[in-house]
């Protein structure tokens, strides 16, 4: 028999106190029973002798704390899977929110992160395919990678995620199962159902779970929405050997429920370290296991807040980061990937390299310092004109003009092979006299195609 | 063993009551799942808890188990090649490039199972006392594992055996002074916040870190302490494992803790394929690896102490240690959040008041230090190297502040230098290193006479650059004046070829000092030929775009031998160019 409290001292904000309360654990589920007889969860966030703090899960507008009775269930937050929940759309507690009815649960899982154990980790090196240069040649995705996509307000990140998601394919697939999880928390409605269009038009639907906590959600429910979406792409890929795809959107909305949450409870901020590291640790891929996680997150910030401790959280728990810049946007530059603030940990090559991918890497390598060189000197140019350049910084601006144009923008139905993308980088290096090429070995610079390449490259 | 009962849950501090005989630091089990904890606080007879596992499914009324000892380690043969999590629970070995998940998942730290050879090298009779040797184990074939009298004891060995034996085993037996015998075993526990020692040394030689930028202008010395500071992106974790793979250090401890998950699996994955070029055994076989989960703030503070207290007992048995953290700066994020907790008073930016108290727990451990007695005396070193990721960068921030206090080396990692990839992006004007003066014996008598002074004309280059590149930057290089240019573009050579070093290319990675020495030789003999061309009015555009850096830049690709050809070929073509320089006027 379940006690019911009818002992609520206090209701301030989405904070409950419960008296005289009895044989309850930290972090455990309840529900608060309303006079008209409707139901709101609500978790417990500490416990002091008999009196509990709840956190209210729901929307706390219309309760009289006097008139309500709370009951507690005895087990912490816990999601239910089976493979019915691809396709399928739920809120931020795991109730479907697509109108069909619940799901027939194989399991209850709980949502609270257990990382992968460290050694059991395989490292990511599965090169997915997204036919982006910008991604495969410069920043390249692997199964089992997190990545962080850092973007701001007004930039067009939806289309390159959902450009991603188009064309993702895997370089050696064997009959695999995919599936996407995707869980969108503190956007707005229209931003959310643009992905889920997006997915629908990628022919994924049908294999996508969907979690939604838009930014009207009570911070409870925006806080666990995340974790559901990786309780669900755990038992997809650990349990059912399927390669799952996690996209999040948007890691600044789950900041801001994290803030929330905390400061209602009377602590100090920013665990967000924590909870950014607890769904990264999550994803990955297992030595023991067949599918694997990868972790696609979505940060947006305004682009001059680069001391945002956010950001910086952000990046240091992900294997890679994609940046996107305002200015090339402004330049016409799509997708606007800033080269030299993005980055890979995971190059999906083995150390020490072999002849092929210590030439790929160095040309790379090349490449980002040829355009870092010719992005500062372009700058220059565009204050003091053309004069002040030397006879030998001048082909770097050219070089950096082209780079933009030709390896990072890139048209949106036009996907490249990795080929494609590795001899476009060849033949951009020829734009450069090769004694500035100083990153590469002499039989590198053979590599190189003749200079004839250059009008070639000129006049498209 | 006193026990007590709940009395409130609150994140990861719980207060217990019936616990007046708790002691500041002691080790508690909380509640049902028995979750590790750490007495903080003591007022009447409740005590405040910090439990280091997940807190959810506590409650009120659970029994809280006194262990009546602080938070120890584990110190015995077999931490070497292991992985453990921030309370020394074992998660698994690395064996021949594989994983071996830990089955049980928990305590004890160490494999009781296990047998060990041990040769004693103590014999009936001897009068021993702490941190002697009484006996040696081969724990891997380049590591020998000295097993010691425990801290505090002191006696005359009754007897002592060599054979097959593991930790826990009986060894030997140990007449105390005051009459009563012990038994010795290999194994013997330490709490992790202090390990005493006999007597400290000046450090006086380099640890080489393979890194030339390291190596050369800013060096750490044995048993001297470091941090990396930068911000998110700048290869602040590839530098780390690489100084874990190249370090000159015969025990490697890597704490990593709060940084990237995929980060510790590439550790493990990369350590145990690469061989240690001095003994030919992979380098997982002298690494120990702490790994602290971020997810757990509140084990990250015990991962470190767990780390450096293993380094010590190493260090201790005149090893070279090592103790690698990354990142102290979530350890000081963690230290942030729980002093706020607890109410304490908070310094700047709120972190802790005593945020440089705490941080010494860790860089104030590095030394170098003589242990054992009489004959038996050997010199060991703890270095200790952490990296703090800050946002941006800033060196302003709080934790930056307190670190410098403690580090003897400072090493700033620039995201501007990573945008063009150059790695590592050791920023030379912010760096900076106080060990040189003191190694400064060991460079001319190692390495070259002369070393001293390249290195300060190196650092003239590097400054001057400094200086003009607001210049460069507003005006353009050609606004400069022909010595300013070719400063400029000697500075641009120097970082390129000396300081550059690609991560994933072999041979480049772990460079023996003379040979960059010989591409050093080679760029300063070129800044003097061209500067005195320059004197004598030759063109410094032609000079500059001569194709001569080429030339350097081949230099780094090729053998040492071949450099001596590059620059005889330099000089005539400088040369020329000078004659021509003469003519023109």
């Amino acid at each position: 028999m379940i006690k019911e409290y009818r002992t609520i001292r206090q209701l301030s904000g989405t904070l409950l106190t419960v008296d005289r309360v009895t044989g309850v654990t930290c972090g455990e589920l309840g529900e608060l029973l309303l006079p008209d007889g409707g139901i709101r969860r609500c978790r417990i966030q500490e416990i002091t002798g008999e009196t509990a703090v709840v956190e209210l899960l729901e929307s706390s507008t219309g309760i009289h704390p006097s008139r309500c009775k709370i009951r507690f269930l005895g087990d912490p937050l816990r999601l239910a899977v089976s493979e019915d929940m691809l396709g399928r759309v739920f809120n931020g507690l795991g109730d479907p929110i697509d109108g069909a009815p619940a799901i027939l649960p194989e399991a209850y899982r709980d949502i609270g992160a257990i990382s992968i154990n460290p050694i059991a980790r395989d490292y990511p090196a599965r090169p997915i395919r997204t036919g982006l240069s910008a991604v495969d040649g410069l920043t390249p995705l692997c199964l089992g990678q997190t990545l962080t996509i850092c973007s701001s307000p007004g930039l067009p990140h939806g289309q390159l995620v959902s450009q991603i998601f188009r064309q993702a394919t895997l370089a050696d697939g064997d009959g695999e199962r995919f599936a996407v999880v995707f869980a969108a928390v503190g956007v707005s409605f229209d931003e959310a159902d643009f992905f889920l269009q997006e997915l629908r038009r990628a022919g994924a639907a049908a294999r996508t779970v969907s979690f939604l906590s838009p930014a009207g959600d009570p911070a409870g429910a925006r806080a666990t929405a995340f974790q559901m979406a990786l309780t669900a792409a755990e038992y997809l890929a650990f349990e059912r050997d399927m390669q799952v795809l996690v996209l999040l959107t948007d890691l600044a909305g789950y900041a801001e429920a994290l803030g929330e949450t905390n400061s209602v409870a009377g602590e100090l901020p920013i665990r967000i370290s924590s909870g950014f590291a607890s769904l990264c640790e999550r994803a990955g891929c297992r030595a023991d296991r067949r599918g694997s996680i990868t972790l696609l997150s979505l940060l947006t910030l305004p682009e001059d807040d680069r001391s945002s401790p956010v950001r910086e959280l952000a990046g240091c728990a992900a294997d890679g980061r994609l940046v996107l810049s305002q200015e090339l946007h402004r330049a016409g530059i799509d997708p606007p990937v800033d080269a030299l603030a993005s980055r890979s940990h995971v190059t999906g090559w083995k150390s020490p390299l072999d002849g092929t991918q210590a030439d790929r890497a160095a040309a790379v390598s090349q490449l980002l310092e040829a355009y870092a060189t010719g992005w500062e000197r372009r700058n220059l140019m565009h204050t003091l004109g053309e004069g002040a350049l030397t006879q030998t910084e001048l082909p770097f601006v050219h070089f950096a003009d082209a780079f933009e144009r030709r390896y990072i923008a890139q048209n949106s139905n036009e996907p490249r092979s990795s080929e494609q993308t590795e001899r476009l980088g060849w033949e951009l290096l020829s734009l450069l006299p090769r004694h500035e090429l100083k990153r590469l070995t002499p039989e590198q610079l053979k590599r190189i195609p003749d200079g004839s390449q250059e009008s070639a490259l000129h006049s498209k | 063993m006193t026990s007590g009962i709940i009395k409130s849950v609150s994140g990861p501090l719980v207060t217990a009551g019936g616990l007046s005989d708790a002691g500041i630091g002691n080790m508690v089990y909380v509640g049902k799942p028995r979750l590790a904890g750490e007495v903080l606080s003591v007022k009447n007879d409740t005590a405040t808890i910090l439990v280091y596992d997940n807190p959810t499914g506590l409650g009120p009324g659970e029994n809280v188990e006194m262990t009546g000892a602080p938070l120890s380690v584990e110190l015995a043969p077999g931490m070497l090649g292991g992985v453990f999590d921030g309370l020394q629970r074992p998660l698994g070995r690395m064996e021949g490039g594989k994983c071996l998940p830990s089955e049980n998942g928990g305590f004890p730290a160490l494999s009781r199972e296990r047998a060990w050879n041990f040769t004693a090298v103590a014999s009936a009779g001897d009068r021993v006392s702490g941190g002697d040797v009484i006996g040696t184990v081969e724990e891997s074939g380049s590591v020998l594992h000295s097993i010691m009298v425990p801290y505090g004891k002191s006696g005359v060995v009754e007897s002592i055996q060599s054979g097959l034996y593991s930790v826990t085993d009986t060894v030997g037996i140990l007449r105390l002074e005051n009459g009563i015998t012990e038994p010795l075993t290999m194994l013997q526990t330490w709490p992790v916040r202090e390990r005493p020692c006999r007597r400290r040394i000046s450090p006086n030689s380099p640890l080489c870190s393979g890194q030339r930028v390291i190596d050369g202008l800013f060096p750490i010395a044995k048993g001297g302490s470091a941090a990396l500071c930068g911000p998110c992106g700048t290869g602040k974790t590839i530098l780390l494992r690489q100084l874990a793979a190249s370090l000159d250090a015969d025990v490697v401890v890597y704490i990593a803790c709060g940084g990237r998950s995929g980060g510790t699996a590439e550790l493990l994955r990369e350590l145990s394929l690469l061989q240690n070029p001095r003994t030919g055994e992979t380098l997982m076989s002298r690494t120990v690896v702490i790994a602290g989960s971020a997810a757990l703030p509140a084990v990250l503070e015990a991962a470190v102490l767990t780390g450096i207290s293993i380094g010590e007992y190493f260090r201790d048995m005149g090893h070279h240690v090592t103790v690698i953290a990354d990142s102290v700066s979530h350890w000081a994020e963690a230290l942030r959040a729980l002093s706020g907790r607890l109410g304490e008073p908070s310094g700047t930016g709120g972190y802790p008041a005593g945020l440089t108290f705490h941080l010494a727990q860790f860089f104030g451990r590095a030394g170098c230090v003589a242990s054992g007695s009489g004959a038996g005396e050997r010199i060991g070193s703890l270095t200790a190297v952490g990296a703090l990721s800050l946002p941006d960068g800033s060196l302003s921030h709080p934790v930056a502040q307190a670190v410098t206090r403690l580090v003897g080396a400072f090493w700033v990692l620039d995201s501007t230098l990573a945008f063009e990839r150059r790695f590592p992006a050791v920023q030379v004007c912010h760096s900076y290193s106080r060990y040189f003066s003191a190694l400064t014996d060991w460079y001319t008598s190692h390495v070259e006479h002369e070393f001293p002074a390249y290195r300060e004309r190196v650092f003239r280059f590097l400054r001057e650059e400094e200086r003009l590149s607001g210049t460069v930057r507003r005006l353009g290089r050609k606004s400069l004046s022909p010595e300013d240019r070719l400063t400029v573009e000697i500075a641009c050579l120097l970082r390129e070829t000396l300081f550059d070093q690609n991560a994933f290319a072999k041979p480049d990675s772990c460079e023996p000092s003379q040979r960059q020495l010989a591409l050093l030789r080679l760029i300063l003999e070129y800044d003097r030929l061209a500067r005195a061309a320059v004197k004598k009015g030759a063109d410094i555009s032609e000079l500059l775009e001569l194709g001569l850096r080429e030339h350097i830049g081949y230099a780094k690709h090729a053998a040492a031998e071949q450099n001596a050809g590059y620059s005889e070929e330099l000089k005539r073509q400088i040369q020329a160019i000078a004659a021509k320089g003469g003519d023109g006027q």
